[in-house]
């Protein structure tokens, strides 16, 4: 990234004085932009919040695909091992157990995102 | 679409023709249909779309991007961020597959959304040979990484040995439900979203045929599509953003094994 006062530099003569200018500038900026941040506190949640119904659906899909992952599995090992029904039934259900842990651990990562946007301050486990 | 209309079922409209995939040329190896599709067409598309972006946006070098440079360069600072944030340093490496996924992922998703295109990514097939691809070269850099050592990733610590088996066992379906989930939210979202544009489309066709009153009625699914329209470009970038964060998460597991 190139700041502006580096291209201003390259110009020569005139350079100490925009520099100065710029710092003006930059200080002005600065300040409007916290008292902005301040009138408006975290604009990104709203952003977060828009796509509820994308964390739903998220959700949703771990759910099946710990299912579908289990179904394949006893199906195969059915196949192979020629245990017709027990195969499919045991990993079926398993399946369902690895996709409810899916399902905890992407809602739990979710809740520390949101925590992290939230506020840093109180949860210091939030960590990935 | 001729069955329907001999039914007289429906609107004579069917909103799945649009992932039709049509042969373009017919090539045939060895018994083996390897035809260029309509499908291989768009995602062509794509990858020439990413390399004149990146090649060509990027010609100049100006110190001060222009428009197209500023559009190469907020996406690579992007993707750098995504890999630094969730992968950390050792993740560096790893950033071209990142953005190449990302960027492939993401011109597929948006050139769909043009009218006439197709949407590959809009195929399971298509995101779980992606996923699958993903899963075993996660998997690899894993192994190689940690050699033997990797199998403690589906033993949690502090686990009571009786239970050992059994959860061993769920974490490794947990597991390889991975490229399963990752290829069927983004074919999902695409193929639910196309579908519910031409559905609403269709009402406004129906609507508009009808006549009389009913013409004034189109305007509402009218409404609904451009809102839905502007959402769908919103769930393009999402979903290929979603790819690709995910793809960063299984390569931090697999690199440091939580």
């Amino acid at each position: 990234m190139k700041t502006p006062t580096e291209h201003e530099s390259d110009k020569g003569d005139a350079g100490t004085d925009n520099r100065s200018d710029l710092a003006a500038l930059d200080a002005k900026i600065r300040a409007h932009t916290e008292a902005h941040r301040q009138k408006n506190p975290e604009p990104a949640e709203t952003g977060r919040r828009s796509t509820a119904i994308g964390m739903a659906f998220r959700l949703s899909t771990e759910m099946v695909a710990g299912l579908v992952a289990g179904g394949i599995i006893g199906w195969v090992v059915d196949d192979l091992l020629g245990t017709k029904p027990w195969g499919l039934l045991t990993f079926f259900f398993l399946g369902m157990a690895a996709g409810i842990l899916n399902v905890f651990r992407t809602a739990h990562k979710l809740a520390a995102d949101v925590a992290e946007q939230v506020g840093k301050s109180d949860d210091p486990s939030g960590d990935k | 679409m001729s069955a329907a209309d001999q039914e007289g079922g429906g609107l004579g409209i069917d909103p799945m023709h649009q992932f039709e995939i049509k042969s373009l040329i017919s090539i045939n190896l060895g018994g083996v249909d390897a035809s260029f599709t309509n499908s291989a067409a768009w995602m062509v598309a794509a990858a020439g779309c990413i390399i004149a972006l990146t090649v060509f946006a990027m010609n100049g070098r100006a110190m001060v991007p222009g428009r197209w440079q500023s559009i190469a360069e907020l996406s690579y600072e992007f993707v750098a961020n995504m890999v630094r944030d969730n992968v950390g340093k050792a993740g560096q490496s790893y950033f071209p597959f990142i953005f190449t996924l990302f960027m492939f992922v993401l011109f597929s998703n948006m050139l769909g959304m043009l009218p006439y295109s197709f949407t590959t990514t809009s195929h399971i097939i298509v995101t779980f040979a992606l996923a699958l691809f993903i899963f075993l070269g996660v998997t690899l850099i894993g192994v190689v990484k940690h050699g033997f050592h990797f199998l403690s990733f589906f033993a949690p610590k502090g686990l009571p040995a009786v239970l050992l088996p059994l959860i061993v066992v769920i974490e490794v379906i947990s597991y390889l439900s991975r490229p399963i989930s990752l290829s069927v939210r983004l074919f999902a979202n695409m193929m639910a979203g196309h579908t519910m544009l031409k559905v609403f489309a269709g009402f406004i066709i129906g609507f508009l045929s009808a006549g009389g009153l009913y013409t004034g009625l189109a305007i509402a699914p009218m409404a609904f599509m451009v809102a839905i329209t502007s959402l769908e470009f919103l769930v393009a970038f999402l979903q290929a953003y979603v790819f690709a964060i995910l793809t960063c998460i299984y390569l931090n597991d697999a690199l440091h094994l939580h």
